[in-house]
């Protein structure tokens, strides 16, 4: 049941993002002069901004900003840890194994710290913040699914595919990918959170995504740090988006707890 | 034991040198001139001005200057405070980043022991578990809320609406209340957890039933016999969590205006001052290097099993 509950709410916070410019009352950048700085109220549930910019609106496409870094971050992170960590835990000391013992000297750094680098030489754009976050944040990924390769290695199910002659494509597709399923899944929802919680925290101290001239330049964390200059007359245009960040990284990290409860209970595994 | 510690000692440069080098090819990589701002300069002028920022010669040149500098906290002058080195602008903010994070972590690690310790104690009672729940769902919620909604609302509700504390700048403890609360509540959530996990362990422990079968009251059992061994887990996590105070520092310090290391970094990325970058980065490196190698010690010293290699013992 709370599984079902965050899944849809979940789904309804990609979906806002993904039909942003239909669902969105009134342009994101259309100005209504005569309205500007208005509370929230029937015409305008979020208010508007200082030029008369509907903040309900924003905010959706700015959702669909905020969505689209996390799951491309997400994405990132975990394509290259699922292909340094099988590579790594299927084959002995190879190039990936060297690769994730040096990534190891890296352990002591912030991850923050270099993303926000790293941003700075790929851009600050959706794309930019996307490929940041994932290209720092795939070590973690890739040491897990190493350990569960090396596992799974040992296994008689394995062994006997072997026996019976299974190329390294048919052993990773239909014997590796489907036992890592459940832990991937859970993954992909804490990746896509952390990655949204980055990106608005990096836009909101000015080093994220902030191009008011593209409709992809604006994201939650971008709103919030334009509303926290007014926060003392107008609330409204700080915490509406900031509460947004959070009901979605909350929704997501619950969601991905509850899937793995989920399947914990369906294969009796414990931890 | 004090084989794996002196080698885990020689590693410490290596590390250091590593990430140093990473900062500095980063830096290199980023697009952009600290010079093409101004005016066009003769090339003389322009000269001067590379070798005295340490932009002279090949990168390897550089880079090699650079390392020298970084064993020797000699990071050259700021690129956008022209007369100043960057080794005073750093040791100006350090000071406040430390006050800072150290205020922060002494209120979450009160509050996390609270909520955590409270919380496995009163999880097996059905009449009480109502307060396990809430602190679970509390600890989710402070680590799904971005710092700066938190620093937010606080700044809203207690500098804006009640007018108690003061909402920006630094210098006297009333402000300092608010910046070191915005940090602290994310790092009291994720240690509240830990600290249950291990607390709910360790309840399960053989000496616990013993206690109880002897008739020591629950705060005793719990206060004296339980929390200590619960806390050898939670010790491990002491590295990362000054990483999450260290990185944490960076929303919090813009928040409220905070003249830290956060704060500092990130008006040197925006303004492109290399050396500033690279000497706050080297040193962000260096603190946490020294957190992660002290809490690693702290652990083998209070609990010396894992490294002697002598299995459970006395559970």
């Amino acid at each position: 049941m709370k599984l079902k509950i965050l899944a849809a709410v979940t789904g309804l916070i990609v979906l806002a993002g993904l039909f942003a410019p239909w669902i969105a009352p009134h342009p994101p950048s259309g100005l209504y002069e005569t309205r500007t700085l208005l509370a929230p109220g029937t015409e305008h549930l979020m208010g508007t901004d200082e030029l008369g910019r509907d903040l309900l609106s924003r905010v959706l496409y700015g959702c669909r900003v905020s969505v689209a870094v996390g799951l491309l971050g997400a994405s990132v992170t975990l394509l290259i840890g699922l292909a340094v960590g099988i590579d790594a835990g299927l084959s002995g000391r190879n190039f990936s194994e060297w690769t994730l013992r040096g990534v190891d000297l890296f352990v002591s750094v912030p991850d923050i710290l270099i993303v926000i680098l790293l941003a700075q030489i790929v851009g600050n754009s959706v794309a930019g913040m996307g490929f940041a976050i994932g290209l720092v944040s795939w070590p973690k990924v890739a040491r897990l699914v190493y350990g569960e390769t090396r596992k799974l290695r040992h296994e008689p199910f394995w062994e006997s595919a072997q026996v019976v002659g299974a190329g390294l494509p048919r052993l990773v597709w239909n014997h590796l990918l489907p036992n890592l399923r459940a832990t991937l899944i859970v993954v992909f929802a804490l990746l896509t959170a952390s990655s949204i919680l980055t990106e608005s925290s990096l836009s909101f101290i000015g080093l994220g995504i902030n191009d008011p001239f593209d409709p992809w330049g604006t994201s939650w964390g971008t709103l919030a740090s334009a509303g926290w200059r007014a926060i003392r007359g107008f609330p409204h245009l700080f915490f509406f988006p900031a509460a947004a960040v959070a009901l979605a990284v909350w929704a997501m990290n619950s969601l991905a707890e509850e899937v793995r409860r989920h399947y914990e209970q369906k294969t009796g595994r414990a931890g | 034991m004090r084989r794996q510690l002196a080698g885990r000692l020689l590693f410490l440069p290596v590390q250091l040198l590593a990430v140093a080098s990473l900062c500095f090819f980063l830096m290199r990589a980023i697009p952009g001139n600290p010079f093409e701002g101004e005016r066009k300069l003769p090339e003389a002028v322009l000269k001067n001005l590379e070798e005295r920022y340490r932009l002279s010669g090949s990168v390897a040149e550089q880079w090699w200057a650079f390392v020298g500098g970084t064993l020797t906290f000699d990071f050259g002058v700021s690129l956008k405070f022209r007369d100043r080195e960057v080794r005073d602008i750093l040791l100006e903010a350090a000071p406040v980043s430390i006050s800072l994070g150290l205020s922060a972590f002494a209120i979450g690690a009160g509050l996390a022991l609270i909520i955590g310790v409270t919380g496995a104690a009163c999880s097996s009672s059905a009449g009480l578990r109502w307060w396990d729940r809430l602190g679970l769902m509390f600890s989710s919620l402070l680590i799904a809320v971005p710092k700066f909604l938190i620093g937010g609302l606080l700044v809203y509700l207690f500098a804006f609406r009640l007018r108690w504390l003061p909402p920006a700048q630094w210098g006297s403890p009333a402000q300092a209340v608010l910046p070191a609360l915005t940090l602290a509540l994310p790092l009291a959530g994720n240690l509240a957890i830990l600290v249950r996990t291990a607390m709910l362990e360790a309840l399960q422990s053989h000496y616990v039933r013993t206690g109880r079968a002897k008739g020591l009251s629950a705060f005793r059992l719990i206060a004296v016999h339980t929390l200590p061994n619960a806390l050898h887990g939670v010790l491990a996590y002491l590295g990362p969590v000054f990483a999450t105070l260290l990185t944490g520092s960076f929303v919090v310090e813009k928040i409220f205006a905070v003249p830290g290391m956060g704060w500092q970094f990130v008006a040197s990325v925006l303004d492109r001052d290399y050396t500033a970058v690279l000497g706050a980065s080297v040193f962000f490196a260096a603190v946490l290097i020294a957190a992660n190698t002290l809490s690693d010690w702290l652990a083998l010293w209070i609990d010396p099993r894992p490294a002697a290699g002598t299995g459970e013992g006395g559970r």
